[in-house]
């Protein structure tokens, strides 16, 4: 057993003893000797870059908002959400498949995504393009039986139709990957609880899984959004007229390379960094009912 | 003590199993297990872990598929139809339908997670019955009031404590208005000190006159609410009849030694 110590039986010195919060700062030389470098090297290689009379600013701003380009722009943007939306739906296709009890169905879905994670995309647009050389007409037929509808491939995949296509199924093949984890992310006791409420697949798939699901799909699908924004420039080879193409013709004719493809890195580096800020948002709305990581609360404002 | 008057036993109980076999792989978990229960009765189920008391109590609801025997909820038999003599599968369509004459609570909650309280008891009653929002909504609040949570309904289930998110799970299954109330094991994955808030909304469901089937170790809650108390061992059901009678007169020594270590 200890006595209690007043605090008269402490020496002087613990009487007062003095505080941390009062204490200096500590000084790290090292540091700012290196801080001060770097910056000045970042800074003198900016510097240059921008003073550059090759990079010809007043061409740059002189394309930028030009409306060649703007529609350039909005074809690779449509382009981007087209092809998202085809890899998303078609993605999640794919993954119910590959969920799905029916063994054709799992393999169908493994070898599609096997089929276009493994063609460069390149090859595949360049492929979808010269498609008619291949099948010169598409038709719709019962399996081994009577054709109900047909149609020349050359009018069916216009180049606009063969980046879609191409584009799509590129990404429904990563997508779908990206979506199986997110289902299989959720726990069985969410369907169970779904199900013995009496709540059909559907609605529990729809209503329950997927919900929860999202939180876990959404980050690497924005990585997905941007890097398709980026992918969309191979259609170019395909000619059509989308940002980079758009680019390419104006630069062959002027010859101003350099500046007009500043201009596509500035757009480019505009919009990747407009999906960066959106996706941060989406986040936290899928995140909402967990804890943020660090403990912080999602949606402080439920406490009330 | 309710009484389970001799009258019941003449009218259709609603739930009848009968002879109720389940296996996994060559592992045979319910044995013929036999049991009925008729209206506002509540029945404990006793046993330890591993007799399949939490098996029998998911093969009524379907989220497992018996393997033989019987099973009647309300007198419509569950997962199966008899068509010209010849027993038949129902197809899933009907088997969601059956699903919603019972009502489930799992020992881990499973509240869903993206909704708050409130949203958790409005879910299936919306989505699965039709039923207007608002409607939906005035008696969710209604029923989170019984459970005495009304002041938590915009929570997230992260924001509440165990007990209440169990007490969430009892108004979310009691929301779709049951004919029977399960409950497996519903306080075992709590802190002891959340226990009892657990059980006394358990008291209150029975006491309104809620058929259930409680899955549980409280020996408290099986002696002072159960009307009967059933006793699984190894697959089957050994000894069935009032709690005091199983602590008196143990059919065997498994149950003996049972409740002496349950009581004790």
């Amino acid at each position: 057993m200890t006595a209690h110590i007043e605090s008269a039986d402490l020496s002087a010195k613990h009487q007062h003893p003095p505080s941390v919060a009062e204490a200096v700062g500590y000084w790290r030389p090292w540091r700012w000797l290196v801080s001060i470098i770097f910056t000045l090297l970042v800074a003198q290689f900016l510097v240059t870059l921008a003073l550059n009379p090759n990079m010809q600013w007043h061409v740059v701003l002189d394309y930028m908002f030009h409306p060649v380009v703007l529609r350039g722009l909005m074809m690779t943007l449509l382009l981007t959400f087209l092809a998202m939306l085809v890899g998303f739906t078609l993605g999640t296709g794919l993954a119910l498949f590959r969920l799905s009890p029916i063994l054709p169905m799992q393999m169908f879905a493994l070898g599609f995504t096997w089929l276009f994670r493994s063609i460069p995309t390149l090859v595949l647009l360049i492929f979808l393009y010269n498609l008619a050389i291949l099948i010169p007409e598409v038709s719709l037929k019962i399996p081994f039986g009577p054709t109900l509808w047909s149609q020349d491939t050359n009018v069916l995949v216009t180049p606009f139709v063969a980046a879609i296509i191409g584009l799509g199924f590129h990404k429904a093949a990563y997508m779908s990957e990206i979506i199986r984890a997110g289902l299989l992310s959720v726990d069985d006791g969410q369907r169970q609880a779904a199900t013995a409420l009496g709540m059909s697949s559907g609605t529990t798939l729809r209503r329950i899984v997927l919900p929860q699901a999202m939180r876990v799909i959404i980050p690497p699908t924005g990585s997905e959004i941007i890097s398709t924004l980026k992918l969309t420039s191979l259609v170019s080879v395909i000619s059509m007229s989308d940002l980079l193409y758009t680019i390419e013709t104006i630069y062959s004719r002027t010859f101003q390379t350099i500046p007009l493809l500043l201009v596509a890195c500035i757009w480019y580096l505009v919009l990747t960094s407009i999906l960066q800020f959106a996706q941060r948002y989406v986040e936290r709305y899928f995140g909402r009912g967990y804890r943020a990581p660090g403990g912080k609360d999602n949606r402080a404002e439920a406490e009330g | 003590m309710k009484s389970s008057g001799v009258i019941m036993k003449t009218v259709q109980p609603v739930v009848f199993a009968h002879e109720v076999r389940k296996r996994f792989g060559e592992n045979e978990v319910l044995r013929g297990v036999n049991l009925n229960v008729h209206a506002s009765e509540v029945v404990v189920i006793l046993g330890s872990s591993g007799s399949g008391k939490s098996t029998f109590l998911r093969c009524l609801n379907q989220l497992e598929e018996i393997d033989g025997g019987w099973i009647e909820i309300d007198g419509d038999p569950a997962g199966y139809e008899v068509v010209g003599g010849v027993v038949r599968p129902l197809g899933d369509r009907r088997k969601v339908l059956q699903r919603r004459a019972l009502g489930m609570v799992f020992q881990q909650f499973n509240l869903f997670q993206h909704l708050t309280a409130l949203e958790n008891v409005t879910e299936a009653p919306i989505s699965v019955r039709g039923t207007p929002k608002a409607e939906a909504r005035d008696k969710a609040l209604a029923l989170l009031e019984t459970v005495g949570l009304a002041d938590r309904a915009r929570l997230y289930p992260y924001q509440l404590s165990g007990g209440q998110q169990q007490r969430v799970a009892i108004a979310r299954a009691l929301a779709m208005e049951p004919k029977v109330m399960l409950f497996d094991e519903p306080t075992s994955a709590l802190d002891p000190e959340l226990v009892g808030e657990v059980l006394s909304v358990m008291k209150t469901v029975a006491k309104a006159g809620t058929t259930m089937i409680v899955v549980t170790h409280e020996m408290g809650f099986a002696q002072e609410v159960s009307d009967r108390v059933e006793f699984m061992d190894n697959g089957v059901i050994v000894q069935s009849g009032p709690f005091n009678e199983l602590v008196s007169n143990p059919a065997s020594a498994k149950v003996a030694a049972f409740v002496r270590q349950a009581i004790h």
